[in-house]
């Protein structure tokens, strides 16, 4: 019983964190989101190319690379982060820009991590499109870009899915951030670099494990909506 | 006057064994002409080789069509441009009926948009030709029975609704040559005799219709001229009457009477 009240006590702050408007709350929560939705931006634009070329044009090492893809989808992210914070820092080879310990390296190492990811689930949809329905459009008269465009609407759903699920795994991504973001806070308690999974982790090692859970809960019930709004999507414009 | 010439056509997948060897046909303009011959025996591969879907290992094929000029008599995708081909799976794409119905006069015009119909408001304006394809669309459904389908998704059909805008996405561009891969397989005896009446309606408007079927009296029911392909090659040809009535190889009187081994 005591437990239940823990949770309980855990949801009431959660909506109280919520509904109260909190400052630092929404720092937080506006980091998580900001970082996650340009490393999405970024790893979609560039996954949707990279499945493309390896599902329409032939060229040598094209098997290896597919094989590297798939291998990537489970790419530990502390390893990313490492990769990405030896990268950036001081002595490494984009020490230059002084990007380590901002929003930007935190973008750019979820990006590195998602990427094999999007590109999988992507090309997966791509190559199992019916090779019947190709030579259906071939034999209705389509040259080789209407060919294309034609798969490509073929696995739409499977392009959503990987952006979900890259989505996804950005925001509750742990690993990568906490390395080369650093978890900052400035002074007056707004977030810099804090994400909402790099707070839980905080709010635990202190002990705070009511406000750990209220943290989680937010960003469950982020991932949440934006899966119920893109299944809403899906289910009525797209599903055509 | 022939409107294909297929020959010593010489054709395998890939390294496997051989599938035709050395077909010599002859498609007559204007004809409705049947390929018949048991399953396996290379029917939908030799539609297949008249669409250039595929390439003859040896032989040739010639298409005779009207108004193509030089350059455009040599080029797979404006020969294919004047025949349509039914599959014997409808493979349909998966949006709506109209879609798929407009997909062929779409690739003609340069332009596809698979949210057809659903997206005409934002999409009307980068096709000029909308309204023809729209009417040309609604004409092609009607010949196959399924006026006011235009809307629905292709999920919500039947399988013989599927086959039937399958026939209407290769009709509505008003081929030279209508390519039928079993168009009647898996129907009930109501749609067989619908698609029948399609395929007759369609030479009425100087299409030539090719059809592969395995159905002896669907070739007699329908067919004007009969081939029989055997082990690789053309073992029989000439006029319905003539192949059923007085074949000349012993293995189309087997074939015919039910007994052939194969």
């Amino acid at each position: 019983m005591e437990s239940l009240g823990f949770f309980f006590n855990a949801t009431r702050s959660a909506f109280d964190l919520l509904i109260g408007l909190d400052p630092y709350l929404y720092s937080i929560i506006g980091v998580s989101l900001t970082v996650s939705f340009w490393a999405l931006v970024i790893s979609g634009t560039f996954s949707g190319l990279a499945a493309f070329i390896i599902s329409f044009f032939r060229f040598p090492g094209r098997n290896w690379l597919s094989v590297l893809v798939y291998t990537g989808m489970g790419l530990p992210s502390v390893i990313v982060g490492l990769f990405v914070l030896l990268l950036l820092s001081k002595n490494g080879p984009l020490g230059g820009f002084g990007l380590l310990w901002t929003p930007t390296a935190m973008v750019i190492s979820q990006t590195v991590l998602i990427t094999p990811l999007v590109t999988g689930v992507m090309l997966s949809g791509l190559d199992s499109v019916d090779e019947s329905v190709v030579d259906a459009a071939t034999s209705l008269g389509a040259n080789w870009w209407q060919r294309i465009w034609t798969v490509i609407y073929e696995a739409r759903f499977s392009f959503i899915t990987a952006l979900i699920a890259g989505f996804g795994r950005a925001i509750s991504e742990v690993g990568s951030v906490i390395l080369v973001g650093g978890n900052i806070v400035w002074s007056n308690e707004v977030s810099y670099t804090r994400t909402l999974t790099t707070a839980i982790v905080v709010e635990t090692r202190k002990g705070n494990f009511d406000s750990a859970l209220a943290l989680g809960l937010v960003l469950l019930t982020i991932v949440l909506a934006i899966n119920i709004v893109v299944t809403r999507l899906r289910g009525s414009g797209f599903h055509y | 006057m022939s409107i294909v010439l297929l020959k010593d056509v010489q054709f395998s997948y890939g390294e496997g064994p051989p599938v035709l060897e050395g077909v010599d046909l002859e498609l007559t303009r204007g004809n409705i002409s049947v390929l018949m011959g048991p399953s396996g025996v290379g029917k939908t591969t030799l539609l297949r080789l008249i669409n250039l879907l595929e390439n003859p290992l040896k032989g040739g094929i010639v298409h005779n069509f009207k108004e193509l000029s030089g350059d455009e008599g040599s080029d797979p995708l404006s020969l294919r441009r004047k025949m349509s081909f039914v599959f014997q799976e409808p493979a349909l794409i998966d949006c709506s009926v109209g879609g798929n119905v407009a997909y062929g006069l779409m690739t003609r015009s340069g332009f596809i948009n698979h949210l057809w119909k659903k997206t005409k408001n934002i999409f009307a304006f980068l096709s000029s030709n909308y309204r023809s394809v729209e009417k040309k669309v609604e004409q092609a459904l009607a010949r196959v029975g399924l006026e006011d389908y235009g809307n629905r998704s292709i999920r919500a059909l039947s399988a013989g609704e599927h086959r039937r805008v399958s026939l209407a996405r290769s009709l509505v561009t008003n081929p030279e040559l209508l390519l039928l891969d079993e168009p009647t397989g898996n129907l009930d005896p109501r749609n067989t005799s619908i698609v029948e009446d399609i395929i007759r309606e369609v030479k009425t408007r100087k299409t030539t219709v090719f059809l592969a079927s395995h159905d002896m009296h669907q070739a007699e029911r329908v067919g004007e001229e009969v081939f029989l392909l055997l082990g690789g090659e053309i073992v029989e040809s000439g006029s319905a009457e003539k192949v059923f009535n007085s074949p000349r190889n012993k293995r189309t009187k087997d074939f015919i009477n039910g007994r052939l081994v194969y």
